[in-house]
């Protein structure tokens, strides 16, 4: 009856978590412009308007218009537009004829900054357009103080977490067996630590995001502030502040409730754990509400194994870090005693929160990964495999313990053996440090993880890519089905018109009357497609002529040709544009 | 069975619930 209640309530979950609407994926796109990239206009335009697939906020927006010389030409500061909230526009001077450039910099809803830059002309002739310098922000969420603060905010709240668990669950036994209020107060105090620790850390990692975003030094606290529950991101985390304010108060009331020397918690004990229970579930489920789950469909399922895969790591680290503190805090002569109790629950429990870390972790890599290659070809990839190391070394050293000093300690305390004893609890002691130690690197590189774009869903074309070309200008020739195709790009710099051309050739003669179809699609970070038709401009050379590539870095460029009479040739190449 | 200890129960509750809303506010935001 019981496990027939349990895999209910799983099931329940689960058609919970699918029925939740799934988002489209990734981050903020830019869907349309006016003036259309790359167009030339008869009419002097009076603002930008950028359209993007979600909802933008204009202050941590960036955009810029320059001419030909670099000079800017916006006259006022990004803002909504008032008939559409997914669009900016922003104001410029009363353009004269010419080129320009318009760069763009937008926060996405789970903080990770966008780019992208096109080009427009004022006509009538306004001439060839110029080689523009496309600013280089190097800007992302994974700079050193963003990642660092992250880190220390996100184990501390697992810590507190897991502390408080390890308090009022796994060590409560010894509540009973007397002697050992001390230590289990000194767990206690560590949880409170650590909470500390998190509610200083949360308000630091946010004015650090939020200066970010809005480019201004963190220092500009009056300027920062007042921005920081102006983002989705900004907003959860403040949340997430608040909730572990809220943990504080009912934690604190939990375990002055249940007093040393009771064997059953009374009923307004309960009540208490339930509290902070309710505190504990609410703030680990918003890390995954400003970050990559709430973004990735299926979102509902994203956001459950997100909190799932928190919930086991607070376990595994706070029960660590409580071993530590039971053991330093125990009078040498009564730690084999106590430490024979509580290792093997806490082993139980650990071996239970690996077993959801692992399945948990791996679907979601699954989801976020759209090749395996991504696993080694993208920084996420490599910050996912130091991560998964990192965990398995832990792991290791788990099991040593588990095998060798749990055994030993259940001896040396039913033996009253004092040296095995000792041997035992220092093993112990090393092993669990190591493992604390490993899973602290472990987090930071989920800190890290979970500051990079996980990799552009267009990377899932690539295995079929039939060559690479770039940077610089591209003259590269391809047979397929008796076909020799030159495929050209010129001069493949971003930003600019780059002129598209396909030369086909058979058996030596011009193929006519094809129909040619590009597709290009950015490897870097996910954007929208774009596909163009080639137009033949002389017998077998089809060109166009577009500033498709609209930023420096990879794309895919897939080519549909069609030749009356034969199937379709299919031709992918990567093309790497600079700047 | 004190008043103190119940009224204790009763403010950790209360965080309990205030979180969770917040949370489900923070979804409803999100989702």
């Amino acid at each position: 009856m019981r496990i027939g209640g349990r895999a209910g309530a799983l099931l329940v979950a689960l058609a919970v978590a699918l029925a939740l609407p799934a988002a489209v994926w990734g981050h903020a796109s830019l869907l349309a412009t006016q003036p259309q990239a790359s167009g030339v206009l008869a009419q002097p335009p009076t603002q930008v308007r950028l359209t993007y697939s979600e909802r933008i906020e204009p202050r941590f927006a960036v955009i810029s218009v320059t001419d030909a010389e670099g000079k800017q030409v916006t006259a006022g500061s990004p803002a909504r537009a008032p008939d559409d909230a997914d669009s900016i526009v922003v104001p410029v001077h009363k353009l004269p004829q010419g080129w320009y450039l318009v760069w763009w910099r937008v926060i996405s809803a789970d903080g990770h900054p966008v780019r992208g830059a096109f080009t427009f002309a004022v006509g009538p002739s306004p001439g060839p357009p110029p080689q523009f310098v496309i600013p280089s922000l190097g800007e992302s969420a994974a700079t050193t103080k963003l990642v660092g603060s992250r880190w220390i905010l996100l184990l501390a709240m697992l810590a507190a977490i897991g502390l408080v668990a390890f308090r009022s669950v796994i060590a409560r036994p010894l509540q009973v067996a007397g002697g050992s209020e001390r230590a289990l107060r000194g767990v206690a105090l560590a949880a409170g630590g650590a909470l500390a620790v998190a509610l200083v850390a949360a308000p630091v990692y946010l004015v650090f995001a939020t200066a970010e975003f809005s480019l201004r030094p963190w220092t500009d606290l009056g300027q920062i502030v007042p921005l920081v529950r102006d983002s989705g991101f900004g907003r959860a985390f403040s949340d997430l502040w608040a909730v572990l304010a809220l943990f504080a108060v009912a934690a604190g009331a939990a375990l002055a409730l249940d007093r040393p020397g009771r064997a059953r918690r009374t009923g307004e004990a309960l009540l208490a754990i339930m509290g902070a229970g309710a505190c504990a579930a609410a703030a680990l489920s918003l890390p995954g509400l400003a970050g990559h789950p709430a973004t990735t469909s299926p979102v509902g399922l994203m956001l459950a194994l997100d909190w799932l895969h928190l919930a086991a790591a607070s376990i595994w680290i706070g029960g660590l870090a409580g071993l530590l503190v039971l053991t330093a805090a125990t009078e040498p002569g009564a730690r084999v005693r106590t430490l024979a109790l509580v290792v093997p629950r806490f082993s139980r429990a650990a071996m239970g929160s690996v077993a959801v870390l692992l399945a948990t972790g791996i679907v979601a890599s699954i989801v976020h990964l759209p090749t395996l290659g991504a696993l080694w070809q993208t920084s996420y990839g490599l910050a996912l495999i130091a991560k998964s190391a990192l965990l398995t070394l832990a792991l290791v050293l788990g099991a040593v313990n588990n095998l060798r000093s749990r055994p030993r300690l259940a001896a040396a305390a039913e033996r009253r053996d004092q040296v095995l004893g000792d041997g035992a609890v220092r093993l112990l002691r090393r092993l669990v440090l190591g493992e604390s130690a490993l899973l602290a690197g472990a987090v930071l590189a989920a800190a890290i993880l979970t500051s990079l774009a996980p990799p552009s869903s267009a990377l899932a074309k690539l295995g079929s890519s039939d060559g690479k070309v770039g940077p610089g200008s591209v003259s590269r020739t391809f047979v397929r089905g008796g076909v020799r195709i030159q495929v050209g790009i010129q001069p493949n710099r971003a930003a600019i018109d780059n002129a598209f051309a396909l030369h086909l050739e058979q058996g030596g003669k011009p193929v006519r009357n094809a129909q040619i179809t590009a597709e290009l699609d950015m490897l870097d970070m996910s954007m929208q497609q774009q596909a163009y038709t080639l137009a033949e401009i002389s017998p077998g050379v089809y060109q166009r002529k577009r500033p498709a590539l609209v930023m420096v870095g990879h794309w895919l460029l897939a080519y549909t040709i069609e030749i009356p009479g034969r199937t379709a040739i299919h031709l992918q190449v990567v093309d790497k544009a600079d700047g | 069975m004190s008043t103190r200890d119940l009224l204790l129960a009763l403010l950790a509750l209360l965080c309990g619930a205030a979180a969770l809303m917040l949370a489900a506010l923070v979804i409803a935001a999100t989702v």
